[in-house]
């Protein structure tokens, strides 16, 4: 039984409501918008991992791939001591102080991109130490790729012939040999292909200089 | 002493504890939380990490939750619980990265993916919403204690039988024949079947039409 009036003032009312509503909404929004910001910001802060702290633990890997000792509150002194930074052709070189070389490379894992890091010995005919970077791998499968028992193998390792990963379960016997990691045969052929290639190239790139 | 014990099994945080880690366990019971529960238990240290990260998650979440419940529009909750539950989750990704490096690198994109895991979403959907802090934080806790002792179950069987080793410390004879399947999901999900298996029939009052007392009451309820 509405007159007009009574209808028009119903539809004011409610479009009142709704943009009440949507109002409510977006305030709400933005509140946990702020609230979720803050909190990230204050964590952030309180644990040192920015930009800064990512580096440190680079340098953290890189020291541990020279085999050189360092305790967590000094990486940043012991790396100005014993580590330059060199640049060939686009490529960084880390030099350490007895004249070993390492270099970082990329390539394609099982699951997503692995980042890996290898130090030379000065004589350019064994590996140093062998560090990963970055790996998306199955945990406990190919994740172990990073774990230092694994990576262990790699010191003192013939680079000629080529490195070899073995499949799991077969002990190295010669000095450019690897034992692998069960369930891990993709990645760690993965790994194999990429050190080999990328040790082939920085040899070129180091002969031409 | 027994009269006070029985008083106690009627306490909402006692029946709150037993659903959460027994009679409704998330993984067991619903079926929640699977993907993570099957994908990072081949290693105790990280069944061990997961369980933790998603216990401290889901109690944060639903206490927040709970504490904005009148404020939370309904038709944005979900949304609400994305952004607080990832809020958190962020917060526990920069926490490992910054002192446990190493489990960090070794659960590589799991730890993040906590935020896509259904049992932070229902117990803020199904509980948080609609009641208060205090008892959220009970059941949120129960539910990710459930959640861990389901996972630490799970990894420590796992990784004795595909690795022979608990906590990357070797347990087993020289004799002892790895079983890759079960590092690999297939082993998961059968260990993981046993398991809601065992539970369900160990749970028992399974009636004549089998349904057992979480059906039970959903049956009731309908």
């Amino acid at each position: 039984m509405y007159n007009n009036a009574a209808i028009e003032n119903k539809r004011a009312f409610d479009l009142k409501k709704v943009f009440l509503d949507k109002l409510r909404s977006l305030v709400f929004i933005l509140i946990l918008a702020s609230f979720s910001s803050g909190v990230l910001m204050g964590v952030s802060a309180m644990i040192p991992l920015d930009q800064e702290g990512l580096d440190l633990e680079s340098k953290l890997l890189i020291l541990r791939a020279f085999a050189i000792e360092s305790g967590t509150d000094n990486i940043e002194q012991t790396f100005q001591e014993n580590v330059a930074i060199d640049e060939v052709e686009g490529l960084t070189l880390y030099r350490s102080n007895e004249g070993s070389i390492a270099f970082e490379f990329t390539g394609r894992g099982h699951m997503a991109p692995i980042t890996a890091l290898v130090a030379l010995a000065p004589d350019l005919k064994t590996i140093e130490g062998l560090v990963i970077l970055e790996q998306q791998e199955t945990p406990g499968l190919g994740g172990r790729i990073a774990e230092g028992e694994f990576l262990d193998q790699f010191k003192g390792l013939a680079l000629n012939p080529e490195p070899v990963i073995l499949p799991a379960g077969r002990a190295a016997t010669a000095d450019h040999e690897v034992e692998g990691i069960t369930g891990a045969t993709l990645t760690t052929k993965a790994l194999e292909a990429m050190l080999t290639q990328s040790i082939q190239e920085v040899m070129q790139k180091l002969e031409v200089n | 002493m027994g009269s006070q014990w029985h008083r106690l099994t009627y306490t909402k945080p006692y029946v709150l504890l037993k659903d959460g880690i027994w009679r409704k366990n998330s993984v067991v019971g619903s079926s929640l939380g699977i993907c993570s529960a099957l994908a990072v238990t081949n290693r105790l240290e990280n069944g061990i990490a997961m369980g933790l990260a998603v216990t401290f998650v889901v109690m944060v979440a639903s206490i927040v939750t709970s504490m904005i419940r009148d404020y939370i529009p309904l038709r944005l909750r979900m949304i609400a619980y994305m952004v607080i539950i990832s809020t958190f989750v962020i917060a526990v990704d920069i926490f490992f990265k910054g002192f446990f490096p190493d489990i960090s690198r070794s659960l590589g994109p799991y730890l993040p993916l906590i935020i896509t895991n259904c049992l932070i979403m229902g117990r803020c959907e199904s509980f948080a919403l609609k009641s208060a802090p205090g008892f959220s934080l009970i059941d949120a806790f129960s539910h990710g204690l459930g959640y861990t002792f389901t996972l630490l179950i799970l990894s420590a069987v796992r990784e004795v039988l595909a690795f022979g080793t608990l906590l990357n410390v070797s347990v087993v004879g020289a004799a002892w024949t790895n079983w890759m399947v079960m590092a690999m999901a297939p082993g998961g999900f059968f260990l993981l079947a046993v398991i809601v298996w065992v539970v369900r029939s160990m749970q028992g009052e399974i009636d004549e039409a089998g349904a057992t007392p979480t059906e039970k009451t959903v049956m009731e309820a309908a």
